[in-house]
C-alpha cells in the first residue's frame, strides 16, 4: 500500500482514534500531523506490512502516551471541540457526553487510552495488551479503576463537584484513592 | 444505560469531530517542504532506506508541498492566533522544571504543587514535613528548583491573561522551618513552553514562543526563543528563531552551563537539544545541538532529565520500532550514542524520570502502582542501577500533583 492509498483509504479512522484519544480536535491533528510525518518517512517499512493502519495506530498510541505529560494535563476539561455530530435539539444528550468526556480526560492517559482501545475501537484485552505493551491483566486493572473512577465522578450528587483549577493542594484527603 | 454505553456513545459524538484529513496532510506536505523542498523525503529518510518508491512519494509531496505550504502557513499563524485569542484550549505549559542534581547527592526538598491552585508544599524527604507557601490568587503552572534544593521559583498566571506568566521566589530557612516569598522582576509573555533555574539559583531560563497575528499589512509570524533573567530582572542573553521550534517539557540546567530543551523543527534539530548558554550568538537554532533525535531512527522520549554535570540524559524512551517497549535509557549529552539500555520485565519501563543526580548514576523517577483506587497511584523514590527504592517519606497520593525535585 503506498501511503497515498492510505492517507485515501485509512486517515479519516485513523483521524477519528486520534481524536477520540487525544479528546480535542486540535490536540488530535498535532498528534497526527506528528505521527504522519514520521510515518512517512519510514513508509518503505510501514507500506510493506499486512496492516498498515495498524502500525500508524501503535503510532498514533505511543505518541499520546509519550506525549509530555503537562501538556495534557493542562487541556482544560470540558472545552472539548464538538463542532459536529451534536444536534441543539438534543442539548441533554450533548451535555451528559461532554460531561462524561472532561471526566474521561482527567484520567492517567493509560487508563484514557484503554478505554479508547475497548469502548471505542472494540478490541480484545489481548489486543490492547500488546498494543500497550503491557499483560492483559493490567489492562483489565486500568479499565476497572478507570470506569470506578467514572462511576464515582459522575454520579448525581457530586455533578457539581470541584474542576480540575478548582482543587487545593493541601486538601490531600480530595486527591486520596 | 450503562456507563460502559456512555463512554460509547460519548467516542462517537468526539470521533465526529475528527480533523478533516486534507488539513493534515497540507500540514505534514508543509513539514516536509520546510525540511527541503526539493528533497523532502531525502531529508528525513536515512541513506540506508531503499529508494524504491520514492519517485511516488515526492510526487506526493510536490503535488501538496508547493501550492498549500504558503497557505497552510498563514491558516497556521491564525489558528494560533484564533488559540490565544480564544483563551487558551490550546495553551502549552511548562513541564515541572527540574533542578540539577549537584555534588551534595540526592536532594533533601522537594516542592508538589496542584496545577491551578494558590498553594504549594515544600517537603522534606528526610523527615516527612512539610511547610505550605500561599501564593497570591494567581493560577500556579509550574515549578522550578535549584540544584541547593532550597530554592523555588513558582511561574504564575492569571486566568484572564494566561500568556503573561509572573514568578515568584520561595526561599526555605531550614533551621527556622520558614519559607520567605517574594515576587521576581520578571514577566515573561507568549506561550511558555519551559523554563528552568540554574544551578546557583540566581538565574532563570525561559523557553517560550510568540505569535503575531497577521494584518492587513504586516504577515503574521511564529517566533521562538530562550531567555536567561537574572534573579533581580536583567535579561542575561536572548535567543530567538522563526517559527514553532521549543517543545514543551522539562528543562534542565546542568553545572556546565548546559540547558536541555526539547525542541522540534527540523531533522537536524527535532529532539531533545541541548543549549550552551555561555555560546556566542543570537540564533537559537545556531546555539542549539540535538543530542536525542526523534526523526528517522529517533527516540521517542517519554520524560527526560540531564545530569548535573551535563555528560548524561537519563530518559523513559521507546525507539518506536514495531513492538519496541518503553525503556530505561542513558544518553551521552555529548555525543547522543546510548550508553546504558535497561528493560526491566515484559511490561517495559512504566517509570518517568524526574530527576538525575550530578554523576548520572542515580534517578528519582515515578512509578505506577497497581492498586485498587479511583486515581492512578504512584510511588516516588530512587532509581540505581535498576534498582528502586521508594521514598520513606514522601506523600505520593494526591491526584494530579506535580512534584520538582
Amino acid at each position: 500500500m503506498t501511503f497515498e492509498e492510505f492517507a485515501r483509504a485509512r486517515l479519516p479512522a485513523v483521524l477519528a482514534f486520534a481524536t477520540v484519544l487525544a479528546g480535542q480536535r486540535a490536540t488530535a491533528e498535532d498528534l497526527a500531523q506528528e505521527v504522519l510525518i514520521r510515518a512517512h518517512a519510514r513508509w518503505d517499512m510501514i507500506g510493506q506490512l499486512d496492516r498498515p493502519e495498524m502500525y500508524v495506530r501503535k503510532m498514533i498510541l505511543n505518541e499520546f502516551l509519550s506525549w509530555r505529560r503537562r501538556s495534557w494535563r493542562l487541556i482544560p476539561s470540558g472545552h472539548n471541540e464538538l463542532t459536529t455530530g451534536s444536534a441543539p435539539d438534543h442539548a441533554t444528550g450533548y451535555a451528559e457526553h461532554e460531561a462524561m468526556l472532561a471526566e474521561i480526560a482527567k484520567l492517567p492517559r493509560r487508563q484514557r487510552a484503554v478505554l479508547v482501545l475497548r469502548y471505542y475501537e472494540d478490541r480484545s484485552d489481548a489486543e490492547i495488551a500488546e498494543l500497550l505493551g503491557c499483560a492483559p491483566g493490567s489492562v483489565r486493572g486500568y479499565a476497572s479503576r478507570a470506569l470506578a473512577a467514572l462511576r464515582i465522578e459522575l454520579r448525581p450528587q457530586q455533578a457539581d463537584g470541584p474542576t480540575i483549577a478548582t482543587y487545593q493542594l493541601g486538601d490531600a484527603d480530595a486527591y486520596r484513592g | 444505560m450503562r456507563t460502559e454505553d456512555d463512554i460509547r456513545a460519548a467516542f462517537r459524538v468526539l470521533a465526529a469531530s475528527a480533523p478533516d484529513p486534507e488539513s493534515v496532510l497540507a500540514g505534514v506536505a508543509q513539514a516536509e517542504a520546510r525540511r527541503g523542498d526539493h528533497s523532502a523525503l531525502q531529508a528525513v529518510t536515512p541513506p540506508t532506506r531503499p529508494a524504491r518508491s520514492l519517485p511516488g512519494r515526492r510526487a506526493w509531496t510536490r503535488r501538496l508541498a508547493p501550492p498549500i505550504a504558503a497557505a497552510v502557513a498563514v491558516l497556521a499563524i491564525i489558528g494560533l492566533a484564533v488559540a490565544l485569542a480564544a483563551g487558551g484550549t490550546r495553551r502549552l505549559s511548562p513541564g515541572p522544571a527540574q533542578g540539577a542534581g549537584s555534588p551534595a547527592g540526592l536532594p533533601r526538598y522537594y516542592v508538589a504543587y496542584q496545577v491551578g491552585a494558590q498553594r504549594a508544599v515544600i517537603g522534606d524527604l528526610a523527615t516527612g514535613a512539610m511547610i505550605t507557601v500561599n501564593l497570591p490568587r494567581l493560577y500556579v503552572d509550574g515549578a522550578a528548583v535549584t540544584a541547593g534544593d532550597r530554592a523555588f521559583v513558582f511561574q504564575t498566571s492569571r486566568q484572564s491573561e494566561p500568556y503573561h506568566r509572573y514568578y515568584y521566589l520561595a526561599r526555605l530557612s531550614a533551621p527556622k522551618r520558614t519559607v520567605s516569598l517574594s515576587r521576581l522582576p520578571i514577566t515573561a509573555t507568549g506561550q511558555l513552553v519551559s523554563f528552568g533555574l540554574s544551578p546557583a539559583g540566581t538565574a532563570l531560563a525561559v523557553a517560550f514562543m510568540d505569535v503575531s497575528p497577521p494584518t492587513r499589512r504586516v504577515p503574521g509570524r511564529v517566533l521562538s526563543g530562550v531567555n536567561i533573567y537574572s534573579l533581580n530582572g536583567t535579561l542575561l542573553r536572548a535567543w530567538r528563531t522563526r517559527g514553532y521550534v521549543c517543545d514543551p517539557g522539562p528543562m534542565t540546567w546542568a553545572q556546565n552551563g548546559l540547558l536541555m530543551i526539547g525542541v522540534r523543527f527540523q531533522q537536524d534539530h527535532y529532539g531533545e537539544c541541548v543549549l550552551n548558554v555561555s555560546a556566542p550568538g543570537s540564533s537559537l537554532l545556531g546555539a542549539i545541538r540535538l543530542v536525542v533525535p526523534r526523526l528517522g531512527p529517533g527516540w521517542v522520549v517519554q520524560t527526560a532529565s540531564m545530569a548535573g554535570n551535563g555528560q548524561t540524559i537519563a530518559a523513559t524512551a521507546n525507539s518506536a520500532a514495531p513492538g519496541d517497549k518503553w525503556e530505561f535509557v542513558v544518553f551521552s549529552a555529548v555525543t547522543g550514542t546510548v550508553l546504558r539500555r535497561s528493560w526491566p520485565d515484559d511490561s517495559g519501563f512504566d517509570e518517568e524520570v524526574l530527576w538525575d543526580s550530578y554523576s548520572g548514576s542515580q534517578q528519582i523517577v515515578q512509578a505506577p502502582v497497581s492498586v485498587r483506587a479511583k486515581h492512578q497511584v504512584y510511588r516516588y523514590g530512587v532509581l540505581t542501577s535498576g534498582e528502586f527504592v521508594p521514598f520513606r517519606h514522601f506523600e505520593s497520593e494526591w491526584f494530579l500533583t506535580e512534584f520538582a525535585f
